[in-house]
């Protein structure tokens, strides 16, 4: 299979760290709604 | 200006070709190019089966009284037409376009988490036949009309049930694909790609996508309380245990409202590649375009209550959504004027994609002045929930995002598949699909003003005029589609090989730095950017 050029170490953490940032993001959303609804 | 070639140019492209094959290669694929495709073509399916919906609607209001369903299966045709359009058609094609070009335009191997963009796909597999399966089940699809108000949602059968799996297993599979989109726009662009420097179609999924972070989890909160509602007791939304069923209209319009330019920022991006290709001349005022797009979805978070002013609301909230919603017109208008001037003195060819292109100028733009007339509260309260309600949104969902799904589709197929698409055949479907869907939608406007509410299998006699139009209209359109599937499977068995930048204008790195067709694995090093 012929090479192609992979992210590099720092773009692979950097990567990691946004999608958690985001992922923290939606589930924040997802519960600040419920949680004001189901008072 | 489209070029063919015919020779054996891209011999030494050959080693990139090598991929697993057989069905494992679609199942466990990880591959950004796989994955557009599975998207692709998944769409397309879903937006047949979507058409045959609307065919089905447009057969029984071909004349008054009840000829071919009951009200009842009326009532579901519309209601899943609406949910496959947006979230089975429109949505995944855009999804599979933004895995197609978005890694190859900023210079990016592949996404940057490619195992979680396969689950994003074949999730929305199940969701498609929860939806498409809940037509076969005791008390037929959900009938609430799209939108899925209470409490009628909350009186219904399982297919609810089955509707409420299918909306939260999509938002997942949105959700997981937005942030893989972030992430690889944000940290895996080419040494010297800015983000001013980023094509319009990057710019335009990177605020889509954090579009879709921010009302997804919303919808899902929506749902969630449907379901609790339905299952658990509650009654967030049921009158009869002290709910309230206006809260779950504006919930839902919150992200309801976001969404539908999640459906057409996308575009925006599309014919901003398009037009300059097509015109020869650099985009017209590239930064007024970012800022245009950031504009339209910022905004888009304010103007929800402009689809419930018959409600009832404070005159005070009446008139900001009012004004909120006429603001949206600045934008929109920076986008038009620029494309125009970006046509301005251009050379200009009118292949498919050009065509496709300006007619969604000249359509969107009807429908955009639709939705201003909408926007003014008096005039809303008098044709809220009539026809006028359902051509706008056509003018802006069909002529506004299908035809630039199309002329996406025609512009990069040479790339997707390394082959030439027949062009006599393109500009046939174009002028086909142009004239049926006008002939189609724009009575639709006069129907709406005549006071024809939607959502109903029979009419009085004063709407079988335009009625019969429209139901013609609608099968020139929908048998015109057929010719674009043609095309597709023709083209991708045809032995016109296309150069790889067959459009002279393009300039993207797909185009520049890129045999057609793309190989398997894209940039053996990263491209440079100057």
């Amino acid at each position: 299979m012929a090479d192609r050029h992979e992210p590099t170490p720092e773009q692979k953490r950097r990567a990691l760290v946004s999608a958690i940032v985001l992922a923290v993001t939606v589930v924040a959303i997802y519960v600040a709604y419920m949680l004001k609804f189901a008072r | 200006m489209s070029a063919v070639t015919h020779g054996q140019e891209h011999a030494h492209h050959d080693d990139h070709a090598h991929h697993p094959s057989g069905i494992t290669r679609w199942l466990f694929t990880t591959n950004h190019k796989d994955i557009g495709t599975l998207y692709l073509w998944f769409s397309l399916t879903m937006f047949f089966m979507g058409g045959v919906m609307a065919l089905l609607i447009r057969a029984e209001l071909f004349q008054p009284g009840l000829q071919f369903v009951n009200p009842e299966f009326f009532n579901s045709l519309t209601t899943v037409h609406g949910l496959v359009m947006v979230f089975g058609a429109i949505m995944p094609a855009w999804v599979g376009f933004a895995n197609w070009l978005i890694p190859m335009q900023i210079g990016a191997a592949d996404m940057a988490f490619p195992r979680m963009n396969n689950w994003s796909f074949w999730l929305v597999v199940p969701a498609a036949i929860l939806l498409v399966a809940s037509f076969f089940v005791p008390g037929g699809a959900a009938a609430s009309g799209w939108t899925l108000y209470p409490p009628l949602i909350i009186q219904q059968g399982i297919s609810i049930d089955m509707t409420i799996l299918a909306v939260h297993i999509l938002g997942a599979s949105s959700i997981m694909g937005s942030i893989n989109i972030i992430t690889t726009i944000l940290n895996l662009r080419a040494p010297g790609m800015t983000l001013m420097k980023m094509p319009l179609f990057v710019w335009t999924w990177l605020i889509t996508a954090y579009l879709l972070i921010a009302v997804m989890p919303v919808l899902a909160g929506s749902v969630t309380m449907l379901l609790t509602d339905r299952h658990f007791g509650t009654s967030f939304f049921n009158a009869a245990g002290g709910g309230d069923p206006t809260m779950f209209m504006h919930i839902f319009w919150f992200f309801g409202h976001p969404e539908v330019y999640i459906m057409i920022l996308p575009a925006f991006g599309v014919i901003s590649a398009i037009i300059p290709a097509f015109a020869r001349k650099p985009l017209f005022g590239y930064a007024s375009m970012v800022y245009a797009t950031a504009s339209i979805a910022i905004l888009s978070f304010i103007v929800w209550g402009h689809h419930m002013f018959t409600v009832g609301m404070p005159a005070a909230g009446q008139l900001f959504f009012m004004y909120a919603t006429m603001l949206i017109a600045v934008p929109t208008g920076v986008k038009v004027f620029n494309w125009i001037a970006t046509m301005w003195q251009g050379s200009m060819t009118f292949e498919t994609p050009m065509l496709f292109s300006i007619g969604f100028i000249c359509l969107f733009t009807i429908g955009g002045f639709s939705g201003l007339v909408l926007a003014v509260t008096p005039v809303d309260i008098t044709i809220h929930n009539t026809y006028y309600v359902v051509a706008h949104f056509h003018y802006v969902l069909v002529s506004g995002a299908l035809f630039s799904l199309f002329a996406g589709a025609y512009f990069w197929l040479p790339k997707f598949t390394g082959k030439m698409y027949n062009e006599s055949l393109g500009k046939l479907h174009f002028w086909l699909s142009v004239i049926g869907f006008n002939i189609a939608f724009f009575p639709q406007h006069f129907l709406g003003l005549a006071g024809m509410p939607r959502r109903i299998p029979d009419y009085a006699l004063q709407f079988a005029e335009w009625n019969m139009w429209s139901s013609i209209g609608a099968f020139i359109f929908g048998f015109s589609q057929l010719l674009f599937l043609y095309n597709v499977i023709e083209c991708i068995r045809s032995n016109r090989k296309a150069a790889d930048n067959p459009w002279e204008g393009a300039d993207t790195l797909e185009w520049t730095h890129l045999p057609s067709p793309a190989p398997y694995h894209s940039f053996e090093t990263a491209p440079v950017v100057k």
